[in-house]
Order: structure tokens, then C-alpha cells, then sequence
């Protein structure tokens, strides 16, 4: 009876202290990633794109990428208080400048990760629009925008 | 293992069966190791074919999580249980007082959360500052048990259960998952565990014969 006492005891302390939640070690920044493709015959090919500027219109001050940055994939973020953002995307071509617009519309709610790592966006697009001046087209790959931070947009250079 | 489940070539046995009701026990512990976690649990079976125990299980769990400045967030709720836990041991004495049992069990929870108060940090656009309104959600699983129960004075039983939990269906409003479904867990999972510790008391009804 003492055993059986004892591994009843043993499983109860095992349980209690396994119940403190671990710290927070998730990432809690929900961004938009886009990723810069050509087609080459037929064929989806990952490329890069000499970025010069991008920042969200209406924050004009704040750029997110600069300096001649030679990007593949970029990840910018939405804003938690509108529906829609644009983007100014500045590119170098050769010795040109040439400017872009990318419009992002979504929908998005906070989702509670966990109490120490507190509240992230999880965002939803529901359409895209980019003027045509770098680039040829765009895709969405994947709508949901989470902290995983997985390729949503991929955008098509001529 | 397999010795437990040999139970074939018993001889017929006379056993007091009783009503068992249990309380879970490991629901308080949650006071100290979680304050902002409130649950009560209580279940109740009962020997009604050999070595067959119909189970019923019905909780009640309460969160209030808040973090100063960042958010408020609270979940309340209910769920039931219901199953058939099967004994595999041999009975050591007339009344079959030890159990190693295996079942399994149909959960289902009603609950409402919400939240006030959140900010979300963005250095770039701006914090978020707002909340999620009260929703009414539900949630279907299934959960399979083994575990471990003794008698340690008449009538009177301590054990324990593990339990393996899968999402069948939760409410389709609600896109990401509520934070916690009560009885069964995190919402932003299909698959879950579970533990239960109760103490339990038998109230002998009638002798039966299980053949």
C-alpha cells in the first residue's frame, strides 16, 4: 500500500511542477514578407531587386529598407489601425530610380499567444495592387499574415 | 501489459457495487501555480457490466489573465465528459478495489471570452489600442484515458488519469482559436493532454455477480 501511495504522491509533485508556463519564446511580430520572382520560361524564379527606398505613405520619414539594399524578400509591417496600407517602393535600375506603389487591403485581429508573451496581429489579405513601372505583376501566395512570418506576396519583375 | 488484460477464465465474482463520485484535486494546485486560473472538476461511474465503468465528468474553468498595460482577458466556461472507463486488472479481493483502467471519452465545452485593454507595440504605424468583444463558443473532442486508481480506506479512492485529447470541432466564428478551451486546453491546438488527480468515494449500493 506504501508503494502505491508513494507513486500516486511521486505522479502528483511530477504534475504540479510541470504546470509553470515557460517564458515567452515565440515571436510575437506579425509582418508582411514579399518575396521578388521573374519568370523564366514558364519558370518561377527567385530574384532580387536593388531597393533604394520603401517606407508606408503617410510616414514618409521612417524608411523600412534604403541604401541601395539588394533584397530577395522583404518583410514590412501593416498598420493594426487601418484596413489598407500603401508603400512607396523606390528601385534602382541600372543608374534610374524607378518608383513603385503597392497597396495592401486586409482585415485583422490581436490573437492571444500566451499571458507572457501577451497579444500579436494576425492580419488577412484580401486584396493587392502595385502600379507597373519595376514591376510586371503580383501574386498572393498567402493570405494569412502571422508571426510565422511565411512568403504572402510575391512580386513579378519584368 | 498485455498480463493486465487477461481477464478471460474468471470465475464468477461478488462484488459491492457502488456509485463513485470524485473531485479533482490537482484543480487546486492551479491556485498557486497559475492564480489567474480558477477550475473545479467532478465525475462520477459506476460498474454496471464487469470490469465496465460509464463515466461522467463536469468542470467548470475560470482565467483572468492580465499583464499591467499590455491587456485584460477573460474566459469562462463549462464542459461535460462523457465515457466508459474499462478495468484491466484482476480484482485482489471480492470488490475488485484495484484499477488500472483505459477509456475513452466525448467532451463537450460551452464558454464565453473576451478582452479589454490591449495594446500592441508597432514602433512603425503605431500601437493597436482596443479589445475583442464577448463571443459564445463551443468545442467538440475526443480523449483517450489510462490510469491508475486505489482504494486507501473503505470506500475511499485516490488516482489519477492521463489523457490524450483530439479536436473534433470548435465554433467557426472565431478564425484563430479561443486561448483556452476549458476542459480540454490551449485553443490554437488539435491535440492536447490532460491530467487529472481525484480522490473519489464509493457509495455501496448492491452486491452484484459478474460472471
Amino acid at each position: 500500500m506504501k508503494s502505491k501511495i508513494f507513486i500516486l504522491l511521486f505522479i502528483l509533485v511530477e504534475f504540479l511542477f510541470s504546470c509553470k508556463e515557460p517564458p515567452c519564446e515565440q515571436k510575437t511580430d506579425s509582418f508582411l514578407q514579399i518575396g521578388f520572382y521573374t519568370l523564366n520560361k514558364k519558370t518561377v524564379v527567385l530574384t532580387s531587386d536593388t531597393v533604394s527606398n520603401i517606407y508606408g505613405i503617410g510616414e514618409v520619414g521612417k524608411s523600412l529598407y534604403g541604401g541601395d539594399t539588394i533584397v530577395s524578400t522583404i518583410l514590412i509591417p501593416l498598420s493594426q489601425n487601418q484596413n489598407t496600407c500603401s508603400f512607396v517602393i523606390k528601385s534602382r535600375n541600372g543608374v534610374v530610380d524607378v518608383w513603385d506603389t503597392l497597396s495592401v487591403f486586409y482585415t485583422h485581429k490581436p490573437q492571444l499567444i500566451s499571458k507572457e508573451c501577451g497579444f500579436a496581429t494576425i492580419f488577412n489579405i484580401n486584396s493587392v495592387k502595385v502600379s507597373k513601372n519595376e514591376f510586371d505583376s503580383i501574386k498572393v501566395v498567402n493570405s494569412a499574415i502571422n508571426t510565422a512570418n511565411e512568403e504572402n506576396i510575391r512580386i513579378f519583375l519584368y | 501489459m498485455f498480463f493486465l488484460y487477461s481477464t478471460v477464465g474468471l470465475s464468477q465474482t461478488d462484488r459491492t457495487v457502488g456509485l463513485r463520485l470524485g473531485f479533482d484535486v490537482s484543480r487546486l494546485s492551479l491556485y498557486y501555480f497559475q492564480p489567474e486560473r480558477k477550475a473545479l472538476e467532478v465525475s462520477s461511474d459506476m460498474e454496471v457490466i464487469k470490469n465496465l465503468y460509464p463515466t461522467i465528468e463536469l468542470g467548470w474553468n475560470n482565467i483572468k489573465l492580465k499583464q499591467d498595460s499590455l491587456f485584460n482577458c477573460y474566459s469562462n466556461g463549462y464542459y461535460v465528459r462523457l465515457g466508459v472507463d474499462h478495468n484491466f486488472l484482476k480484482p485482489e479481493n471480492k470488490n475488485g478495489r484495484e484499477m488500472f483502467i483505459g477509456g475513452i471519452r466525448y467532451g463537450y465545452s460551452f464558454f464565453s471570452d473576451y478582452a479589454q485593454n490591449i495594446i500592441i507595440k508597432d514602433s512603425y504605424w503605431g500601437d493597436f489600442n482596443g479589445g475583442i468583444p464577448k463571443s459564445s463558443l463551443s468545442a467538440q473532442w475526443l480523449e483517450l484515458v489510462v490510469g491508475f486508481r486505489t482504494e486507501l480506506f473503505k470506500n475511499l479512492f485516490l488516482g489519477w488519469t492521463l489523457r490524450g485529447r483530439l479536436l473534433l470541432a470548435k465554433s467557426k466564428d472565431d478564425e484563430t482559436g479561443p486561448y483556452w478551451i476549458p476542459g480540454f486546453g490551449k485553443g490554437n491546438t488539435k491535440t492536447g493532454i490532460g491530467f487529472n488527480y481525484s480522490i473519489f468515494y464509493s457509495i455501496p449500493l448492491y452486491k452484484a455477480k459478474f460472471k
